[in-house]
């Protein structure tokens, strides 16, 4: 009987994951967090020092997959943003999946707070070429970037006519499920100085402390917890009442965790009874 | 020499490129610049190859009839289908709506929508919103709203029904005697930082401010008409709905959100239940080292969970006054940034050294892998 | 109201920028005058009979200080080779525009530079890193024997190959979701070659789907070689190496799909890793893979140690090449590697001693700024 727990079929637990994962998911249960982690903290503040018109360039380094992790923390970033009536660019640096994700999301948050696509905000999309880019960027965006995604020039676009390089930008952000963090903080801080703040899936996180202990970036959003963490910040300042995707995610991340647990405790348990049954036969 | 030749070339690349990161001389840039706008141009060849070696591979699999070679047909498919939409984007004509007399042509200037050319599009049956301007683009010209603002009062019930979500009637009426009427199939969609909502409908949005006892009310869209070019020389100009606007509407975006984003969350999602299971494999306290690792795992578990780092820690232990009230998470943050942290240095540090040993064995040229030697 | 004359700043002088192309401009520099509120940079071209003009104005309070309590201001609309005096005058909150004027600095221009000061540090560690891996190359050549540890997971290679000649079944290698221009990809290769060498001669099928289309362009040319090496260029189909897709969970899907059907009796998952590490891990798990994994990404690695029956961890991946062919040479830079790990240990060892002494110099050799 122990030996058919411990060796037990994983679409058991499978069937388990997905019991777990689909209720809260369907039933839509928020649960909201209080306590907040020291690097979204950190990237709040930034933002927050932040004087009216100054400019924050998003990067979306993600692709669809890990929509669900990093699609709240750009909704929850923008909010900020537009209400403290900074100026914001996106781009795609890495990835060319997320383009429109990206700029449907620019335009909604956007209309929400009554912002103008040119004067107040401006997506410039994906271009092959890698970190060359990167650092083209650093010298004059428009070498990298002639037109936006509407194909129209960058001289036509009221806020890119003040902004030439990293020197016009307050922040950079890179928003990654990929390997971009190393690269915006090798060349971008590394070479340009340019200061930088990131916002990553849960399993990169820890990669990243060390780039935030060493100052080289002002914060890091974790995972889904760090979206619902900014949505609790940028809610309590008022800045929106929108409820956001963070908060479900908590609802469903906190259920599916609290049965990993208990799968876990479970197997030890059957592991140990095993082991006990095992040396008294010995 | 045939293999001396690129062992020559990459070492000596290689080695100006290390060079050049210690010379802040604008000639060194300039050259930085060349070599990357060379390695631009080349990723473009990488893809022909891959292309060629997709199709021979599944023509051939397809052709021997090997097992399972029912699945190379729906690389075709997947491999067609994305292009062929886009073609089909492309080469669809926009429904002419409207034209323009070729003798109001003339008028067209960046500004303002002259009377005469308002008259003559509205009698061809397009109904334009009230304030529109003019702009070239190209040999065409684009026809957009502008954003329209008023304020109005607002009753506490207008307010009260726009937080439950309805639209009220007194609110259509309020916005028909400014001359906008709200389409039947507008939604409050969103309540936003205090008393903001957005009203939207297709390339329509509306955003309600209230502030003082005034509804403020702005609309605006992404709405644009495109006239011209004629086609023949002269005449009249055809007018069309602006198709970069319209981009909800185009065969490869629908592809893109309905088949590819579902598609490509749905493999990603699988990562849950193999986490699951290789967790229930792997978190036994086998050893010392197993339980360290058990430990640690459960215990970020545990915080990443707001339910159980936050509901349930202050339902427990929210007495505890001596233990700080964020504890679950600081004690994650310790875990994360102390131990774990060295762990990871000494492996990203090893891993540093390692790269740059394997680098100056390709440089150094006793290292051939890169050229599948 | 009367003003005191105030002395005018002293010991003007004006220096190129280091370490730029030469944009970032000149830099001034001056003694504080007393009584002063604000000071004003006057400029103009050496060789003109222009007057001097007014490029910027500081309030004394908000000028920078240097350590020798000097004051900096930097003039970044200079042009490239031009020659500039500079003069730096004192103004006063006083009604009366009461000002002093230092004499003119030495003539300057702003030129690029040819070494990157702030990066000498790096240049000496790349120096040594160098000279040690040659002098140890040498050593080799020279027949010296160069111990290596064992390593499990690259021990373990001869046996999957033996279990999936046994079993009739193809191994199946992956070598990762990064180009020719990331290290890891470059051992993946490496290792992939020893293990086609060993399965070649074994008469095993290699099936490698690759992502990157250099990758398998390298990987095809090195299959080749390795069959012809073994006497057995029949065994080489360009079909085993092939591109599938550049998009991450798209060619996971097409990958795991292969595996399932295919079942191969060893699945090699070597290179650069993303989220995809474990869903082509424990696919490979439930068909009864022999795994063995390896790869540069520290955040993968835990999910391979997890669910493959051996990984090779960090710096292993690039150590494994050397290890299989037994190279002299490359185990020469092994041992290079190994010393220059041992040094910064000793330096990481001492510098923690000496900033709890509060001395803090050993900090800038890791300075992160530039």
């Amino acid at each position: 009987m122990i030996q058919k727990l411990l060796s037990l079929d994983r679409r058991w637990i499978f069937l388990i994951i997905a019991v777990v994962v689909f209720v809260p998911a369907i039933l839509k249960i928020p649960v909201p967090v209080s306590t907040i982690s020291n690097s979204t903290q950190q990237l709040y503040d930034t933002i927050e020092g932040f004087e009216p018109g100054e400019v924050v360039m998003i990067s979306l380094d993600y692709g669809p997959s890990s929509m669900a992790e990093l699609q709240p923390q750009l909704t929850a970033l923008l909010h900020h943003c537009f209400a403290k009536d900074l100026r914001v660019i996106g781009i795609n640096w890495a990835v060319f999946d997320s383009v429109l994700l990206g700029q449907n999301e620019f335009d909604r948050v956007a209309r929400l707070h009554g912002k103008t696509y040119g004067p107040d905000y401006c997506y410039l999309g994906y271009k092959p070429g890698g970190l060359p880019n990167l650092l083209d960027m650093g010298k004059d965006i428009s070498s990298v970037y002639p037109k936006d995604v509407h194909n129209k020039s960058l001289t036509d676009i009221p806020m890119m006519k003040a902004i030439k390089n990293y020197d016009h930008i307050s922040l950079v952000v890179d928003l990654a499920s990929v390997g971009s963090p190393p690269f915006w903080i090798n060349y971008v801080y590394g070479r340009f100085q340019q200061t930088l703040a990131l916002g990553v899936t849960g399993v990169m996180i820890s990669e990243l402390y060390p780039a935030l202990d060493a100052g080289q970036i002002v914060g890091i959003l974790p995972g889904l917890l760090g979206a619902a963490e900014y949505e609790y910040l940028i809610q309590d300042a008022n800045y929106t009442m929108e409820g956001g995707d963070g908060a479900t995610g908590m609802g469903i991340q906190s259920f599916l965790h609290v049965a990993l647990i208990l799968i876990i405790v479970f197997c030890n348990i059957a592991f140990f009874i095993d082991r006990r049954n095992r040396s008294n036969i010995a | 020499m045939k293999r001396q030749i690129p062992i020559i070339l990459c070492s000596l690349l290689g080695f100006c490129l290390v060079v050049r990161y210690f010379i802040p001389h604008r000639l060194s840039q300039d050259f930085e610049s060349t070599v990357n706008d060379w390695v631009r141009i080349l990723a473009v060849f990488a893809f022909v190859i891959g292309l060629g070696s997709l199709i021979r591979v599944h023509l051939r699999r397809i052709a021997m009839k090997v097992s399972h070679w029912q699945y190379s047909i729906v690389v075709f498919v997947g491999l067609l289908l994305m292009p062929l939409a886009a073609l089909v984007d492309f080469v669809k004509t926009p429904n002419q709506l409207a034209s323009l007399p070729a003798n109001l042509t003339s008028k067209l200037q960046n500004g303002p929508l002259p009377a005469t050319v308002r008259q003559a599009l509205t009698e061809g049956g397009l109904s334009l919103p009230p304030v529109v301007t003019v702009e070239s683009v190209g040999k065409r010209w684009k026809i957009q709203e502008q954003r329209q603002q008023f304020a109005t009062d607002a009753s506490s019930e207008i307010i009260t029904q726009l937080d439950q979500g309805k639209i009220d009637r007194i609110l259509r009426q309020k916005f028909s005697v400014r001359d906008l009427q709200l389409p039947e199939s507008i939604e409050v969609t969103v309540q936003s930082k205090g008393r903001r909502w957005l009203l939207e409908s297709g390339a329509l949005w509306y955003l309600l401010i209230y502030q003082n006892q005034i509804l403020t009310v702005s609309r605006d869209t992404t709405a644009a008409y495109i006239v011209g070019p004629n086609p023949v020389g002269s005449g009249d100009l055809p007018v069309y709905a602006s198709r970069k606007f319209s981009k909800q509407g185009s065969s490869v975006n629908w592809l893109f959100l309905n088949v590819y984003v579902p598609l490509d969350a749905t493999m990603f999602s699988l990562l849950a239940f193999f986490i699951a299971s290789a967790a229930y494999r792997a978190f036994r306290a086998r050893t010392m080292d197993a339980t360290l690792l058990l430990l640690a795992g459960v215990i970020l578990m545990f915080a990443n969970a707001p339910l159980l780092a936050n509901q349930f820690w202050h339902s427990v232990f929210g007495g505890l006054n001596f233990l700080p009230d964020a504890f679950p998470t600081l004690v994650k943050d310790w875990i994360l940034q102390v131990p774990g942290m060295a762990a990871r240095r000494a492996i990203q540090i090893g891993l540093a050294l390692g790269a740059i040993s394997q680098s100056l064995r390709i440089l150094l040229g006793i290292d051939r892998a890169w050229m599948g030697e | 109201m009367t003003s005191w004359a105030i002395e005018p700043p002293t010991e003007v002088r004006a220096v190129d920028v280091l370490s730029d192309d030469g944009s970032e401009g000149i830099q001034i520099t001056w003694n504080p005058a007393i009584g002063s509120t604000a000071y004003r940079i006057l400029r103009r071209e050496a060789f003109s009979a222009d007057e001097p003009t007014e490029i910027g104005e500081i309030p004394a309070d908000q000028a920078e200080h240097l350590k020798d309590g000097r004051l900096r201001y930097i003039d970044q609309t200079t042009q490239i080779k031009t020659a500039y005096v500079y003069q730096v005058a004192t103004s006063t909150d006083d009604s009366d525009d009461v000002t002093a004027t230092s004499e003119e600095t030495a003539i300057v221009k702003a030129v690029g530079n040819l070494f990157h000061r702030k990066k000498s540090w790096i240049l000496v560690f790349i120096v040594t890193f160098t000279a040690l891996t040659l002098v140890f190359i040498q050593l080799a050549r020279s027949g010296r024997k160069m111990f290596i540890r064992n390593i499990s997971a690259l021990d373990a290679v001869e046996e999957s190959v033996g279990r999936a000649t046994e079993m009739g079944r193809p191994i199946f290698f992956i070598p990762g979701l990064q180009g020719l221009d990331s290290p890891a990809t470059i051992a993946a290769i490496n290792i992939f070659e020893s293990v086609a060498s060993e399965a070649i001669q074994d008469q095993t099928r290699m099936v490698a789907p690759s992502f990157d289309p250099i990758v398998m362009n390298v990987m095809q040319s090195s299959l080749k070689e390795v069959c012809t090496a073994a006497g057995r260029p029949d065994m080489y189909s360009e079909d085993d190496v092939f591109f599938v897709n550049d998009r991450q969970f798209a060619y996971v899907a097409a990958v795991d799909g292969m595996i399932a059907r295919d079942k191969p009796a060893t699945v090699f998952l070597q290179g650069y890793f993303y989220a995809e590490s474990l869903i082509l891990a424990e696919v490979a798990h439930s068909i009864g893979a022999i795994q063995i994994a390896g790869t540069s990404s520290d955040t993968q690695l835990p999910f391979f140690i997890a669910a493959c029956d051996y990984t090779l961890i960090g710096e292993e991946l690039f150590a494994a090449g050397a290890y299989i062919k037994k190279d002299a040479l490359q185990l020469g830079t092994l041992k290079a590697q190994d010393l220059v790990k041992l040094l910064l240990f000793g330096l990481m060892v001492l510098g923690g001693f000496l900033v709890v002494l509060d001395i803090n110099w050993i900090l800038n050799l890791f300075s992160t700024t530039l």
